[in-house]
């Protein structure tokens, strides 16, 4: 388990995860949509910045930044070439360097991109490993309550979405283990050849999705039979008050994104 | 009282102008009363109805024909349904198709939650219901890291939670190791000393139901006959019908009679043990 248990929250009681899960939600936003609007690369720089400062407050493993970055390699290095290379535009200052001709315009759109792809995954990953799926849960429920009144599914969506976390490592290991039935029977994914490694793809997802239709199965069994009828009747497990740090976290949120207009 | 009248229960129900060619019911005709504070185990083959038997118990399934009721509730009346499933509860097979929660404490809230336990009072009632099941976990515990039988243990504990007056393993321990198997069978019986419940337990161990008041027999779906264990261990050939095996203790006593040794047929396991260290 060891080895998929970083995908999840674990608690370290760190002051993110006193955060109020609206607030976190609502923040997670709006630094969202700084990040997404900001054509500043100082600012960009600070904010993503400001994420992996977060990111050590929040007691996450380096380790576990680093290698979250250098998953994202693939779309790093395309989204540099795309932008220096493929979208040069007539009148940029070009650089030549060896057989390779980009525009320097290009570069610095493309540490933007970059940035701003490294920044909604960091964010998102915060979210994601400073708060229990059942509060972030509970906190999506509250935020989205008043969507209830045109009688959209709020509780029920919320409800799936906290249990997809929940399985989520699960249903990694089980790849993994039909991965190694699949290699110990001569077949799988290692293979050479793209198409003989496709063809290996199938007989693993097979049985992977066979899986999960069983345990969702067998989950919401287990769920009614624990007296489980959607949100009608149910205790709220936690309540939740703002604090003077939710209110901070809001604020600075607000200034953040106010920033972009104003610089 | 739990009343179980003439149920027939087929999981796709055949139309009424469809043959039934090729359509079992997974139970047909029962009839069965349970006590309050009885213990009850369900044995029989896989397939033949004890599972089945236990959902409809819990209002999961509903039956095709005749009638299951619960302290007077009929499970087929929707209004009663949150009172059949808070008076009977379920360990199912596997622990972990059935834990909700992250944490141990999140688990254990999550039913408590549904029945609309007062707010305030739901972190002392987790507390409570790991400690009676003797888990050795706080309730920030993430549910991975625990092992197999930690897992039923919690599973355990978040049905005590819901204080059910009926609880039904369904072959709980078919997942564990011997060791871990021994031990949630103790802890249960441990449990049963401080909260008094009915239990229902569904096996194909004979030797965790020995202590049982009643054994009832499942065959294709029938009752095949039910007794206290003692009656039904004497009947070797009716439990090979219905795929059980004796406990080794009653086979051994039954391969020492053969060769003339003069063993009862009731023989326990402790039994035994004191007739073996006395032959030596």
């Amino acid at each position: 388990m060891a080895g998929t248990s970083f995908l999840l929250y674990q608690k370290r009681n760190s002051w993110l995860e006193r955060w109020d899960p609206r607030m976190k939600i609502i923040a997670v936003l709006l630094f969202g949509a700084a990040l997404l609007l900001t054509h500043s690369l100082g600012l960009k720089t600070a904010q993503l910045l400001l994420l992996i400062v977060l990111w050590g407050v929040a007691k996450l493993s380096w380790r576990v930044l680093v290698f979250t970055l250098l998953s994202l390699s693939i779309f790093f290095a395309s989204t540099m070439i795309y932008q220096s290379v493929l979208t040069a535009v007539p009148g940029e200052d070009m650089i030549t360097w060896g057989w390779l001709t980009f525009s320097a315009q290009g570069v610095i759109r493309g540490v933007m991109m970059c940035e701003q792809i490294a920044g909604i995954v960091l964010l998102l990953a915060l979210l994601v490993r400073t708060t229990s799926p059942i509060v972030l849960a509970e906190g999506l429920e509250m935020l989205l309550k008043p969507l209830k009144k045109w009688r959209l599914p709020v509780h029920e969506a919320v409800m799936m979405f906290s249990i997809a976390l929940r399985f989520l490592p699960i249903l990694i290991e089980e790849f993994d283990k039909i991965r190694k039935a699949q290699l110990a029977r001569g077949g799988g994914f290692h293979r050479k050849g793209v198409a003989s490694r496709f063809r290996g793809v199938l007989p693993m997802l097979m049985p992977l999705f066979v899986m999960s239709i069983i345990r969702a199965k067998d989950l919401a069994v287990a769920m009614e039979s624990r007296c489980y009828q959607g949100d009608e009747g149910r205790t709220p497990i936690r309540i939740y008050r703002l604090q003077r740090s939710d209110y901070a976290v809001f604020s600075f949120s607000i200034v953040n994104l106010a920033a972009i207009f104003v610089l | 009282m739990i009343d179980i009248r003439d149920t027939t229960f087929y999981y796709n129900a055949p139309q009424e102008d469809e043959e039934d060619a090729g359509r079992r019911p997974a139970l047909s005709h029962i009839s069965l009363n349970i006590v309050p504070g009885e213990f009850v185990a369900f044995l029989g083959r896989n397939g033949s109805g004890k599972s089945s038997l236990s959902r409809l118990l819990n209002g999961i399934e509903l039956p095709t024909e005749g009638t299951v009721s619960v302290e007077g509730h009929v499970t087929s009346d929707k209004a009663a349904l949150r009172s059949v499933r808070r008076a009977v509860q379920i360990v199912f097979q596997n622990p972990e198709n059935q834990q909700v929660g992250i944490t141990v404490g999140e688990d254990i809230s999550f039913g408590l939650s549904n029945i609309g336990w007062p707010q305030h009072d739901i972190a002392d009632r987790v507390a409570w219901a790991i400690k009676l099941v003797g888990l050795d976990a706080d309730e920030d515990r993430p549910v991975m890291n625990l092992s197999g039988g930690e897992k039923q243990k919690l599973a355990l504990a978040a049905v005590l939670a819901l204080a059910p007056r009926y609880l039904i393993l369904d072959e709980a321990t078919s997942m564990l190791d011997p060791v871990a198997r021994r031990q949630f069978v103790a802890t249960l019986h441990e449990v049963r000393k401080q909260y008094s419940f009915t239990l229902i337990y569904i096996t194909h161990h004979l030797e965790e139901v020995t202590n049982a008041d009643r054994w009832v027999l499942f065959q294709s779906g029938k009752v095949v006959t039910s007794g206290t264990p003692d009656e039904l261990m004497e009947n070797t050939g009716l439990l090979q019908s219905c795929g059980l095996e004796l406990p080794y203790y009653r086979t051994l006593a039954g391969l020492l009679r053969e060769q003339g040794i003069p063993v009862s047929a009731a023989l326990n396991e402790r039994e035994l043990r004191e007739l073996l260290c006395k032959s030596g």
